[in-house]
């Protein structure tokens, strides 16, 4: 999959030139062909907007690499800077087969993990609307489940939770423990105890979250981009 | 004073009266006397209703108060062959009117709020000037059917009718929504369009009372239409937020004097309130601006027992006049200042509603471009049909001059009639069609640690994304605003301000309530807890975490201790730091026996578990003292009973109760009657000789208190985490090793040992 399917108007030779510059980015929307989560919908003026941000980080270069999210003046406050920058590397977050995490990623990547946050359609059908759930869904998972096993265990909760509650110095470490903790009981009580409980599975994870209406609320608006000018 | 009767007029003669040894003297006491009789009634008729528990669900509060209020009305019409006593209007803006707004916007959901906020603030006045236009255009076309015998309303007084009937109104919208449970999305839509729309109506209504009154109207009159809704709506929301940081600030100094803290609460909003009438600005903004800021900061500057006060206080006077305010409606209905006139009244209901269903509809589709999650059309409808009028309409027609309005009379009817439509058809036919068509419900569970976390966590993680893609959207400026917050306002106005965490502070809140509640209680909770419970299925381990154990060891000496100290600090005792801990420790005990005693007393067991199963669990013991294993213990077979440890459970785990009990309970019961007692006690002495072993060694280090301790256990109850615990516990932490069940003699007096050991200590 690659961005050519996202745009069959553009010649194939284009992925190769996003650094370059993008000539004709006039390409129609795409309808979605099942199979591909990525070319549901992300359409040519998204792209645009998001090709140039990519060349704002990258500085004008084919690929990022994790130096240049510093360049983000507002992430350094986020308690979770690491997971996020991480995440946009995780190799498992970027379709990639293989596992760890991946040095540098180019746009195509970039577009990959930005479609996670893609607003929902309003016509999605049922199927699709839990497959799209269901990716978004494991983008949060990849994030807690630091060692890539595919189970959250305590450790990495705890880590999670610590790392949230770092902004405030006055926290004791055993508070942030306990609440890790707390939170763990209440999955397995969630996910059944009568399997052997090595962490939280990726579908415990989608238990939990049953109740929260994910896919509308995991998405950020790409239209509105005239603020990349405060990242310097 | 009243027990003598006045001396008699002077100049006559002078008439000797002997002393009255009982006298009445009504009209002195009569304005207190009829109010308290009134809220009196309004209270016991609350009271009525809920003696027979099914009918708040079917028929809302609002309308069987307004029924109380019209058989009132009835008899003292009757009885008095006159009108009953009008509801004041200047009494309904500035005494009944406050109390609910207030109640409502102190405990309104600010972060939906503002997430809706363009929304909301587009219904409300977008949506409100669409309706009180179309529906004064549309009667003025009506009335101009000579048929009807209307011609005589001029445009003009369409118009204000139409702005005054066009308000959807708070307090029915409480009062119905308050009941159908509906998601907290579409509650906030409807009720924040209720509050806003205050400001266009109160624009509205002046404005075109003025130009009733006025003999020509001249474009520049319009143009200070205009600007007086930006003054009103502002002017109100300025006035409010002042006086919410004034509050708040107040509060930063009321640590000495307790008692009188709620007071400012109250007195500042309704300042606000007042102050904003003064200006002919809009109260109830401006009440709503000041609750919305006060509650931040003074939530965190008052104490435990004031913000109790607070609410409970804003809640019954909330309560109280809404009771009357309904009554009124109905007493005030009924009397002579009515004409009836078929036209007009059934119109303005036709109009009403469609005028509603259009605008909702309308205004829908042109914000759904600009939302982020579209309002389908379930949602509209709800919408629509929950533009509830009530008795702000119902004052304000009653406001209108009736110089200006010969036909005033006629207005109140119609009022009457939407007003009664609304409240009864539409309010009890609500809940049935929220249920017809599926709407999404709102999911009162309990607040979850989890669920924060992962709040947050998001939250997080959608703010970093917006930053990359350099994005400015909710997240952004929230944050912004959080970072203003914390660097100024906080600082300014909160006593001690320490960086607080939503998930911190939930997690304490929730720690808090449920020590309070197993110290309240004193019994095992009838609440087994989802993760205690496991699946017997026979031969199926349900190996007890440690981490459970371990948590609320850590949570009853961190909080219980707390609270007992909390106690403890009105009789001007300063307990030294140990001995509060050994008073932890002892309570921990106490709180063990009393555990130990109810188990024995229910007699309630379960679980058989070969030997073998039994050791697994013994993995990793709690590092500290004799205590924590006895409470280890304690756990152990308590949650093999699989309700005791509920209790302690509970408090680490008060949302764990997520599953269905019944099949559980059934479950115990079926257990608990295969098992008999010995077992139990078999397992019992073998986790106290094993722990013995285990930790022997361990104890005199590890009697410091829990919170440097920490878990070290895994969380769930599986054995291999136990195992994987045992990896990266440390050394001190002892091997437990299985041990062999047996013993059971020397077991018991160990235990007894071990048990009155503790008992001994000083309280």
């Amino acid at each position: 999959m690659g961005v050519a399917q996202l745009c069959p108007g553009v010649p194939r030779a284009l992925p190769h030139c996003w650094g370059v510059g993008q000539a004709q980015m006039g390409v129609p929307r795409v309808p979605a062909p099942v199979t591909s989560f990525l070319s549901l919908a992300v359409t040519s003026e998204q792209i645009e907007h998001l090709h140039r941000r990519f060349k704002q980080l990258s500085q004008d270069q084919l690929t990022i690499r994790k130096e240049n999210f510093d360049s983000i003046p507002d992430l350094e406050f986020n308690p979770i800077r690491g997971k996020i920058v991480h995440a946009f590397f995780d190799k498992r977050n970027l379709r990639q087969e293989s596992d760890g995490l991946a040095d540098e990623i180019n746009f195509e990547d970039f577009l990959t993990i930005m479609s996670y946050f893609r607003p929902i359609e309003m016509n999605m059908d049922e199927e699709q609307l839990d497959r799209f759930r269901k990716e978004k869904l494991k983008f949060l998972f990849h994030m807690y489940d630091s060692d890539h096993d595919g189970k959250i265990t305590l450790q990495e909760y705890r880590n999670v939770v610590e790392e949230l509650l770092s902004g405030n110095p006055h926290l004791e470490k055993e508070s942030a423990r306990s609440i890790a903790d707390g939170a763990m009981m209440e999955a397995a009580s969630i996910c059944g105890p009568d399997q052997v409980y090595e962490g939280i599975t990726f579908e415990d994870f989608l238990k939990m979250w049953q109740g929260i209406d994910i896919e509308t609320k995991m998405h950020v608006r790409f239209l509105n981009v005239d603020t990349i000018a405060h990242c310097y | 004073m009243g027990t003598g009767t006045p001396p008699s007029p002077s100049g006559t003669a002078f008439e000797e009266t002997r002393l009255h040894v009982f006298t009445l003297d009504y009209p002195h006491v009569q304005i207190p006397f009829e109010i308290t009789l009134w809220i009196l009634l309004a209270s016991l008729a609350k009271i009525g209703f809920h003696l027979y528990h099914k009918l708040p669900s079917i028929v809302p509060e609002s309308c069987l108060l307004i029924l109380v209020g019209l058989l009132l009305g009835g008899i003292i019409f009757g009885a008095e062959e006159k009108s009953p006593p009008v509801m004041n209007s200047d009494v309904f803006f500035l005494y009944l009117l406050p109390p609910i707004v207030l109640d409502a916007g102190y405990f309104m959901p600010t972060r939906l709020f503002f997430e809706n906020f363009g929304t909301i603030f587009w219904y409300a006045v977008v949506g409100t000037l669409w309706n009180a236009i179309g529906i004064g255009i549309s009667l003025y076309g009506i009335c101009q059917i000579s048929a009807f015998g209307l011609t005589d309303i001029t445009l003009l007084q369409n118009l204000l009718f139409g702005s005054l009937i066009s308000a959807v109104d708070p307090v029915a919208v409480l009062a119905v929504f308050e009941n159908i449970h509906v998601n907290e999305q579409l509650y906030i839509l409807v009720f924040g369009e209720s509050l806003l729309n205050d400001a266009i109506t109160v624009v509205l209504y002046n404005l075109f009372k003025s130009f009733c009154q006025m003999r020509t109207i001249k474009v520049i009159d319009i143009f200070a239409g205009i600007a007086n809704f930006f003054i009103v709506g502002i002017g109100g929301v300025l006035i409010g937020i002042l006086l919410g940081f004034v509050a708040a600030f107040t509060t930063r100094f009321t640590h000495k004097i307790r008692v009188i803290e709620p007071l400012f609460v109250f007195l500042y909003s309704y300042l606000s309130y007042i102050t904003a009438e003064m200006f002919h600005l809009s109260g109830i903004m401006a009440i709503t601006a000041c609750a919305m800021t006060m509650n931040k900061y003074v939530e965190e500057n008052v104490s435990q027992k004031s913000y109790t006060t607070i609410k409970y206080f804003m809640k019954m006077l909330s309560s109280v006049s809404e009771t009357l305010i309904f009554i009124f409606m109905g007493v005030s209905t009924v009397g002579k200042n009515h004409e009836w006139n078929w036209a007009f009244v059934s119109f303005t209901l036709l109009f009403c509603l469609i005028w509603r269903a259009l605008g909702v509809f309308v205004l829908t589709q042109i914000i759904n471009v600009f939302r982020t999650i579209p309002l389908t059309f379930k949602d509209q409808f709800i919408i629509a049909y929950g533009g509830l009028r009530g008795a702000i309409c119902f004052s304000l027609v009653f406001l209108l001059p009736p110089a200006v309005f010969p036909r005033k009379k006629l207005f109140i009817t119609a009022v009457i009639v939407v007003i009664f439509f609304t409240v009864f058809i539409q309010g009890i036919t609500i809940r049935p069609l929220v249920e017809f068509l599926d709407v999404k419900r709102s999911n009162k569970k309990q607040p979850a640690v989890s669920e924060e976390i992962y709040n947050r966590f998001f939250d997080h993680v959608k703010t970093g994304i917006e930053d990359v893609c350099g994005h400015w959207g909710h997240n952004f400026w929230r944050d912004k605003f959080k970072k203003f917050d914390n660097k100024y306002l906080r600082r300014l106005l909160i006593r001690e301000n320490q960086p607080k965490s939503s998930i911190v502070s939930l997690y304490k809140k929730l720690e808090i309530k449920h020590a309070i509640e197993m110290a309240e209680s004193g019994m095992i909770s009838k609440v087994p807890s989802s993760v205690s419970l496991s699946d017997y299925h026979e031969g199926k381990i349900k190996p007890l975490s440690p981490t459970e154990m371990e948590n609320m060891r850590e949570i009853l000496t961190k909080n219980l201790y707390q609270i007992r100290h909390r106690t403890m600090s009105y009789n001007r005792h300063s307990l030294a730091a140990d001995a509060g801990e050994k008073q932890a420790k002892e309570i921990l005990i106490r709180r063990r026996h009393s555990l130990r005693e109810s188990l024995r007393k229910t007699n309630s067991l379960s679980r058989e578990r070969p030997a073998a199963a039994n050791t697994k669990r013994f993995l990793s013991l709690p590092k500290n003292t004799k205590l924590p294993e006895k409470l280890r213990v304690r756990n152990k077979t308590s949650s093999r009973v699989g309700d005791s440890s509920d209790s302690e459970l509970d408090a680490a785990t008060t949302v764990l109760n997520l599953r269905p009990r019944a099949g559980k309970i059934l479950r115990d019961q079926r257990l608990r009657q295969q098992r008999p007692l010995p077992e139990f006690r078999v397992e019992w002495k073998n986790e106290v000789d094993g722990s013995q072993d285990g930790r022997g060694e361990q104890q005199d280090p590890s009697t410091v208190p829990q919170p440097s301790i920490g878990f070290r256990q895994p969380l769930l109850t599986r054995p291999r985490f136990g195992t994987l615990s045992r990896e990266d516990l440390t050394a001190d932490h002892g091997s437990a090793r299985p041990v062999p069940p047996p013993r059971l003699v020397r077991q018991a007096s160990q235990g007894d040992r071990q048990r009155n050991k503790p008992e001994n200590l000083p309280y």
